[in-house]
């Protein structure tokens, strides 16, 4: 018999207290779905993301699943979102899962978030840890409400009814749900910015949480500003987060935390003023929120990223992510076709009137 | 003792259609400069321009004999399992039909004509119940007969059995096989039969190579390993249909290789007459039993290519409409309910979910959940009695549910009391359709309910279950040697025969339970002698054989037949131990080595 290949993924096998089926014993043939926060290996030699690593490891940002596509984001536009699924499981059956996709205003916990659309997708089982192969959704569109926030998140699950998402929103701890949560804004080298935002317990029971806010740096930084097309800035921003009556509840600081209690379901407004020096054109700077469960041995519930570019942070594009080479993507029609002198008209204006402003961009939701 | 006969194939149509196709290239491109050659070759290009589905069908002469020489029980199978298929896959449309109406009706209530659309989806959803319930038997027997894989009969060489008992299919293959395409070449004396004969040529050579490539992902030949042969052959094929996506379909082989009438297809005459008269200048058929009767052997092989051509997956269900699906998804801490039992496996099959207390992700190699017995189609029977249940439900509720109450039937069966008196037996027989007369305000007043939420939910889920049912139907059968693998080739359970593994010895003795491990590279003690050398890098895909077919065996052999020379060997088209390997007897295929003797040329 050829020896089967020595496989350095083989420790994911070892979960605790559950039994790999190997060939012996009863076959299991349920699905195992995740939506992918990484696509490609992380390292050379590493296998993309089938789900086995959650919590989220520390060097994936948990707000920016390169596994959920969005089109430019506009309050009161239709949007359009695509999602990858990649199925894991043992068997030889093609799962008919279900993918549902919500939005919400930024939010760290989510609590309820609104309905935007939910679609169904065939996912074959991918067994090799190591082949980058997703199947994507069909586009869902939907128009986000003109009164919504120029920052919103996207949530989205996946579900089949023999390997069922968690019925509480977690990106980080639940390989079916995902998260894609971009602020971006121009950096402003007179005025802090203002991000409000909202803390949200996403339990049924009253819980104690630690938020813990930080500057990105390092390679998660460089990977966002990859995903946009953008170079990560040197420049280390300042921050100061504020409670619902704008009364500080940190010092200004690089890396701040504070503790906090919700009831059921229940939220909490916040926002935080951020300093950023100028930044150059085409680099981006970010930071980032997490709340922690505090008696589940910090366990994270939710987290929010604000994105902060350069003046010329604005013609960044998101790049839509077709890392498979079997399954055929289905298109963007606002990627594909090419520009109409009204767009890029609209382009243009947009672009004086955000220099002149100085005001936050619009273009991805988060 | 009385053996079934059948599973002798041993190259796939898809690879024999790709080798000619090869062949003819590698001859048109050879660099001939004798003028002999040239002419020669000039005649057989004429011959193919003018006869090429002759050439086509003489590519499958070996599949003609196969078919020939078989009690039909393979075809018979398949037959059903098609039958069964398309019943299926209506079935599954009829559910997208009552969907619609109950999530169009049900939307729009106040609307007049909603009424008349409920009260009829809702007897076509009866309906659908009762074919669906009609099915179960037939699924059951299908399962049964295919599971054992009767059809592959074992090899009579592995039997002990003397080569002159030997039936024709597998005598053909093992025997003056290098002589019989000469005679074939040899009387043939017009286009057509020249062009037959120069497919026959192909045939050979494709299953002298295509055979030596099977041997190393198997891990043997056929006769020791047949049932792991077989999907490993349809797995090579499906292969090379996506790698060459030139190669007609299935379908459409079966329209080029049709001759006669509409109705009745029927092996030309002249090709009818060439085989007769080759299998006689041949062998010594007084020492062998009656050449098998080919015009039956044609008609299965076009009936057997249109019927592999009939497993299609319908497109998938969609989602419930947005109105629908806001509702049912909107609040993900309240995610509607499953009807699907979760202590059975994936589409229900037994034992696939008991065992573990949460999912886990599959290994890149076969294992036991691709085995014959992982692999069942109990799974539709499941969703069958939950169809029943559902519908038996609906149909005691929707009067309640028009009166605004609640409904006992319906909350316990969403409990899982699938067997109780209440709900209904789900194994009783579903009853007449009946007319539910739902009025406008009635309708109007179930719309809101919760309980016709969950059906809308109800059925979504259980449409993804038929459709499953089907994505597994197909998985179930070309796991069992019935149907190619098509789509699920990249399965590492057919994918294992795509690629040649590191440098290991072979062949290997069969293995004690075969059915049970036919999946899995076998672990058995190795048959001495053992194969020398391979003829394929590790890493090696299917293609690798096509040029070993044309370059090495087909193009010699075509020039020795075009100058009259004979001095070549009759190559095992099983190839026992490797690429050209002799037609070969023993004493006993259980002496430790076996004694092989390679045949002379003239024996039989």
């Amino acid at each position: 018999m050829p020896p089967k290949p020595s496989s350095p993924f083989a420790n994911i096998r070892n979960v605790p207290g559950e039994k790999w089926p190997g060939d012996k014993g009863p076959g299991d043939t349920r699905p195992f779905l995740c939506i992918p926060y990484w696509e490609a290996p992380r390292v050379p030699g590493d296998p993309v993301d089938i789900g086995v690593f959650r919590p989220l490891p520390g060097n994936v940002t948990s707000w920016d699943c390169h596994g959920i596509h969005a089109s430019p984001y506009k309050p009161g536009n239709a949007l359009q979102v695509s999602v990858d699924v990649r199925n894991s499981g043992p068997g030889n059956a093609t799962a008919v899962a279900t993918v549902v996709v919500y939005w919400a205003n930024p939010t760290i916990g989510f609590a309820k978030p609104t309905f935007f659309g939910a679609t169904s997708v065939a996912v074959p089982p991918f067994r090799d840890p190591f082949q980058p192969i997703f199947v994507t959704t069909p586009t869902l569109t939907a128009v986000i409400p003109a009164t919504a926030p120029n920052h919103i998140c996207l949530l989205a699950l996946v579900t089949h009814s023999l390997d069922k998402a968690g019925t509480v929103a977690d990106p980080m701890g639940d390989r079916h749900w995902a998260q894609r949560n971009l602020t971006a804004a121009s950096a402003n080298a007179k005025q802090p910015l203002n991000f409000p935002f909202l803390i949200a317990n996403p339990f049924a029971t009253e819980e104690k949480f630690e938020l813990r806010i930080h500057v990105l740096g390092g390679p998660a930084l460089e990977l966002v500003a990859l995903r946009m097309r953008a170079e990560p800035s040197e420049a280390w921003p300042h921050f100061q987060l504020v409670d619902e009556r704008g009364k500080p509840v940190t010092d200004w600081a690089s890396e701040a935390s504070t503790g906090l209690a919700l009831g059921s379901h229940q939220g909490r407004k916040y926002s935080l003023m951020l300093k950023v020096g100028p930044l150059p054109s085409h680099q981006v700077a970010a930071i980032e929120a997490v709340l922690y469960l505090t008696k589940e041995r910090q366990a994270p519930v939710g987290s929010l990223g604000i994105v902060v570019g350069g003046p010329d942070i604005e013609a960044l594009e998101e790049p839509l992510t077709q890392t498979d080479k079997d399954v055929q993507y289905p298109k963007h029609p606002k990627k594909d076709r090419a520009p109409s002198a009204t767009d890029l008209s609209e382009d243009k204006t947009r672009k004086k009137k955000r220099r002149a402003t100085n005001r936050r961009l619009d273009r991805h939701p988060g | 003792m009385e053996i079934l006969v059948g599973g002798h194939l041993l190259i796939d149509y898809y690879a024999h259609t790709l080798a000619l196709d090869e062949l003819r290239k590698a001859l048109a491109a050879a660099p001939f400069t004798d003028a002999a050659l040239v002419s020669a070759r000039n005649q057989t290009m004429t011959d193919l321009s003018l006869a090429g589905d002759h050439a086509l069908l003489g590519a499958l002469v070996d599949h003609i004999f196969a078919h020939a020489v078989s009690d039909g029980t393979e075809l018979a199978m398949l037959g059903h399992a098609s039958h069964l298929y398309s019943r299926g896959v209506t079935l599954y449309q009829q559910l997208a039909a009552v969907r619609g109406d109950f999530e169009g009706a049900l939307a729009a209530p106040a609307n007049p004509a909603s009424a008349a659309r409920f009260n009829s989806a809702a007897v076509n959803l009866q309906v659908f119940a009762q074919e669906a319930y009609a099915i179960q038997a037939e699924v059951t027997k299908l399962r049964d007969g295919v599971a054992l894989l009767p059809y592959i009969s074992p090899h009579p060489r592995q039997m002990d059995q003397p080569a002159d008992s030997w039936d024709w299919g597998n005598r053909l293959l093992g025997r003056r096989t290098d002589a019989f395409v000469r005679n074939l070449a040899r009387l043939a004396k017009n286009s057509p039969t020249r062009a037959f004969a120069f497919g026959a040529l192909s045939s050979y050579c494709a299953n002298v190579a295509g055979s030596a490539y099977l041997g190393n992902v198997v891990g043997g030949p056929r006769r020791s390993h047949r049932f792991r042969d077989r999907v490993a052959r349809n797995s090579v094929g499906t292969w090379l249909a996506r790698q060459y996506p030139s190669l007609p379909t299935l379908g459409t082989i079966a329209q080029n290789v049709r001759f006669g009438t509409a109705k009745n297809p029927t092996l030309p005459p002249g090709v009818g007459q060439l085989l007769n008269d080759a299998l006689k200048a041949t062998f010594d058929l007084s020492r062998t039993p009656p050449p098998p009767d080919l015009q039956l052997g044609y008609g299965r092989l076009v009936q057997h290519l249109q019927l592999l051509d009939d497993f299609v997956l319908p497109p998938i269900p969609l989602a419930p409409s947005d109105v629908w699906a806001a509702q049912l998804y909107g609040d993900p801490a309240s995610p509607p309910p499953s009807l699907r039992v979760q202590d059975t496996g994936f589409s229900g099959d037994p034992d696939g979910g008991v065992t573990y207390t949460g999912n886990l992700p599959g290994d890149s190699q076969p294992g036991q959940s691709d085995s014959s017995g992982g692999s069942t189609i109990c799974g539709i029977i499941m969703a069958i009695l939950i169809i029943v249940d559902l519908v038996q439900a609906f149909v005691q509720c929707i009067v309640q549910w028009a009166k605004k109450q609640t409904c006992t039937f319906w909350d316990n069966m969403l409990l899982k009391k699938l067997w109780e008196k209440d709900p209904p037996d789900p194994r009783t027989p579903p009853g007449p359709p009946e007319d539910p007369g739902t009025n406008s305000a009635q309708l109007t007043a179930m719309a809101a309910s919760d309980e016709v939420l969950q059906l809308i939910g109800a059925l979504y889920d259980i449409h993804g279950q038929i459709w499953e049912a089907l994505d597994r139907t197909n998985h179930f059968l070309a796991l069992h040697g019935l149907t190619y693998p098509g789509y699920l080739i990249d399965l590492p359970v057919y994918k294992q025969f795509t690629s040649v593994p590191a440098s290991t010895e072979w062949p290997h003795r069969p293995v004690t339970d075969p059915i049970s491990s036919y999946h899995l590279y076998p672990s058995s003690p190795l048959e001495h002698p053992t194969a020398k050398t391979s003829s394929f890098t590790a890493s090696a895909t299917p293609d690798a054989f096509l040029t070993l077919s044309a370059s090495e065996v087909a193009l010699p052999l075509w020039r020795q037949i075009a100058y009259g020379v004979t001095d070549t060997q009759n190559f095992d088209m099983d190839a026992d131990r490797d690429f050209r390997y002799p037609c070969w007897a023993d004493k006993s295929i259980n002496f430790d080595p076996v004694n092989v003797q390679v045949l002379a040329y003239g024996d039989q």
